[in-house]
């Protein structure tokens, strides 16, 4: 990849290589650091303004920004700009184009790839319609840059209230968690990238590992459980940046915000980078999910016009229909430790999950989360470990899953750390403990909990990769193989009172 | 490890299968003596006689044709639960299933005498079964029936929980499907659609963009083939 240097903005981030007759051709475009570029770069200046344009069209308009963030999800009663001037879509239309995300499911990735692919030509069509130079592309979010201190703060252009020239920013929404210059108090945790050393793309919902791409599913708006980047970085990223009543909290709002579309092509690259980083991380190969008919989506193009897209055409962000290369997708974690144990023992988890991960134990009934720590006594079989190793294959039995299942309650309340077996549990430690297990987001809680037309309310579910926590346990003399004591903790103090439940915690032991 | 038994593993719910087939296999052998299969399918020309081989017959027609639509649940039963109560949790989540319907068809199977409606109360069924597969309401009530819900590991509420959920399901089950099942039920006999009938059921669920207007369209058709 080229060095822009100092070309970088001017050029928007295109990528000129040469081809064989020894002239040049532009080949890709180029979505770049937003940490990386100056607080008003022409990207995010043409952002601003094409953002401010697009909307002000009508909201049956494909292109409009209303319509855009629909697509995502959109109920009328939580619309904040509901009017009843509103001329909205047909209601086959509305069918049909909104309130598509996928969800927990392996769509999740090449559903949002299309989705901003369609966004993206949007806005840089719009920044031609203004005036601007042709090749917007847009830029991500690398909240998770662990060389920049600064690296979780909102982006200055996402806060700052006006523009160079005076006028209104329409990058800076209202409706976001506090923030004080950009810190919304997002932690390490919440940003975390250990998703990156999942060995398999597919999870199956067994209650072992959910996969890094999530579960397969047919179309699917989440009925559990959720992929392990889908719930960290990037469900922990909406609920921190839209805190309690803010647009990015929500699956019907979330895309209102402008903030969003910086956040999911991060999501997206970092899908790049966990492919780059070994060549075992595969995409799926099955028809269900590259071509199937269960696997059509569409969306409207930059000229308003319909398209049907399939994962299979999302494979390879440089070909002509996508077009475009991440400034960065090296592996992050290349130096230090692994994270993975099973990747530091020579590679992946095998190229095929041997058999179902069994279940230890769970709880009888359902476990109320509140705005202070709770604790949960979680009743296991101690032989459960060497039944499932003796039952099927000699294999010996390899992780340790902590699943926190059909999670359910309403508005947008905050996340959770999760911690094992802490000696004061009503003052759980650091999140660098390593008795912390991970978090808890409660992105789209509401949504999965209702029943509808698009939901089937089973609520939530998360599985939490607690092999490392376990291991320290056993190593310090306080793991118990008849009783786990799992303990939640808000990640924000005041956090509003939930009605947040966990419908079962459950442990299994799984490859 | 066999690829047999590997995917047995992996797919626990396959007992669903085995029952469909055990019950349609058992239906075909038995056509034409005891219970006849005709006279399973419709109250049309049932005669008078013992109502427990009715009754019977009538569940394993419903097993035959509704077992495919367990799969995802059993398959969320079996996995969550303990290996060793593992065929119990299934069992009874089926039980469950069974109890909605059981309650809806014993009217219709122990009914004594020949339930010979006219044509225009069939083409009444028929068009109400057509009309609420096209209605929102259904659409929210099958997709209920893709619903999870968590199952204590052990101890009475084990069990009461995989009732629960087996109920649950069975009632979703019986507002989705019950309007053309009692259609065809009540309709002329006619070899042939209760397996397509089975089939379209089992399609929808498993096939959302199939699930509306082209479900709508297929039961029609169902029903046109019923009266024709």
């Amino acid at each position: 990849m080229q060095n822009h240097g100092d070309e970088r903005g001017m050029q928007l981030g295109v990528n000129r290589q040469g081809d064989s007759s020894g002239g040049t051709s532009m080949v890709t475009r180029v979505r770049q650091d937003v940490n990386k570029l100056p607080q008003w770069d022409p990207t995010l200046l043409w952002y601003a303004k094409a953002v401010a344009e697009m909307q002000t069209r009508p909201f049956n308009d494909p292109t409009s920004w209303r319509y855009q963030a629909a697509i995502h999800g959109y109920q009328r009663d939580q619309d904040p700009f509901a009017s009843d001037s509103d001329t909205l879509p047909s209601a086959a239309d509305q069918r049909t184009f909104w309130s598509q995300c996928q969800h927990s499911s392996w769509f999740f990735l090449p559903w949002h790839r299309m989705y901003l692919m369609c966004f993206e030509a949007m806005v840089a069509a719009t920044v031609v319609k203004l005036g601007g130079p042709a090749g917007w592309s847009l830029p991500y979010w690398n909240y998770s840059d662990t060389s920049n201190p600064g690296a979780r703060r909102l982006p200055a252009a996402f806060f700052l209230p006006t523009l160079p020239d005076g006028s209104a920013n329409a990058l800076n929404v209202s409706a976001r968690a506090p923030n004080d210059n950009g810190d919304i108090g997002m932690t390490p945790a919440e940003v975390d990238i250990r998703c990156l050393a999942d060995a398999l793309f597919t999870g199956i919902a067994d209650g072992g590992h959910p996969g890094f791409g999530g579960p397969k599913t047919g179309f699917n708006h989440g009925n559990g459980p959720t992929g392990a980047l889908e719930k960290t970085p990037h469900g922990d990223v909406h609920v921190a940046v839209g805190g309690d009543s803010g647009l990015m909290s929500a699956f019907e709002t979330a895309a209102l915000d402008p903030i969003f579309w910086l956040h999911h092509a991060n999501i997206d690259r970092l899908w790049q980078v966990w492919l780059n980083r070994l060549s075992s991380h595969k995409n799926p190969a099955d028809t269900t999910w590259l071509s199937a008919s269960n696997a059509k989506f569409q969306f409207h193009d930059a000229s308003g016009q319909v398209q049907t897209y399939t994962p299979a055409q999302m494979l390879d962000t440089t070909n002509t229909l996508l077009g475009y290369q991440y400034e960065d997708t090296s592996d992050p974690l290349a130096t230090g430790a692994p994270v993975s144990i099973h990747a530091a023992v020579g590679g992946p988890m095998g190229a095929v999950v041997q058999q179902p991960a069994e279940l230890a134990g769970g709880t009888s009934a359902a476990h109320a989360l509140a705005n202070a720590p709770t604790t949960a006594q979680v009743p296991l079989q101690a032989g459960a470990a060497s039944v499932r190793g003796a039952a099927l294959t000699s294999a010996p039995v390899a992780r340790v899953y902590l699943n926190l299942e059909n999670i359910t309650g309403s508005g947008r309340p905050g996340g959770y750390g999760v911690y094992l077996n802490v000696a004061d549990a009503a003052n759980p430690p650091a999140q660098s403990d390593p008795g912390f297990a991970g978090t808890l987001p409660m992105f789209g809680v509401q949504a999965a909990s209702g029943s509808d037309l698009l939901h089937q309310g089973s609520g939530l579910t998360y599985v939490l990769d607690v092999t490392h926590v376990v291991e320290h346990l056993k190593a310090a003399g306080t793991w118990d193989a008849h009783n786990l004591r799992v303990t939640f903790a808000p990640l924000r103090a005041g956090q509003k009172a939930p009605d947040l439940q966990v419908g079962r915690i459950s442990l299994y032991y799984g490859d | 490890m066999t690829v047999l038994r590997q995917w047995l593993v992996w797919h626990p719910e396959w007992v669903a299968l085995a029952v469909c087939v055990a019950a349609w296999s058992l239906l075909l052998v038995q056509a034409g003596q005891t219970m006849p299969l005709l006279a399973l399918c419709t109250a049309n020309g049932v005669q008078s006689g013992p109502v427990l081989p009715r009754v019977l017959g009538g569940l394993l027609m419903l097993l035959a044709m509704m077992s495919p639509r367990w799969l995802p649940a059993l398959r969320h039963v079996a996995f969550r639960s303990l290996r060793q109560r593992r065929g119990r949790a299934m069992s009874v989540f089926v039980l469950g299933w069974l109890l909605p319907w059981l309650l809806a068809g014993l009217p219709l199977w122990a009914w004594q005498g020949v339930i010979a409606l006219p044509t225009a109360a069939l083409v009444a069924l028929f068009a109400g079964a057509v009309l609420w597969q096209g209605l929102p309401a259904r659409k929210r009530v099958l997709l209920r029936c893709h619903r999870t819900q968590p199952l204590a590991p052990g101890g009475w509420r084990a069990q009461s929980d995989c009732l629960r959920f087996g109920i649950r399901q069975g009632v979703d089950c019986l507002l989705t499907c019950g309007p053309l099942m009692l259609a065809l039920s009540l309709a002329p006999p006619a070899r042939g659609l209760m397996p397509a009938a089975s089939a379209l059921l089992a399609a929808e669920l498993y096939l959302p963009r199939f699930a509306g207007r082209r479900a709508a369209l297929f039961t029609a058709l169902l029903g046109c083939a019923a009266l024709g």
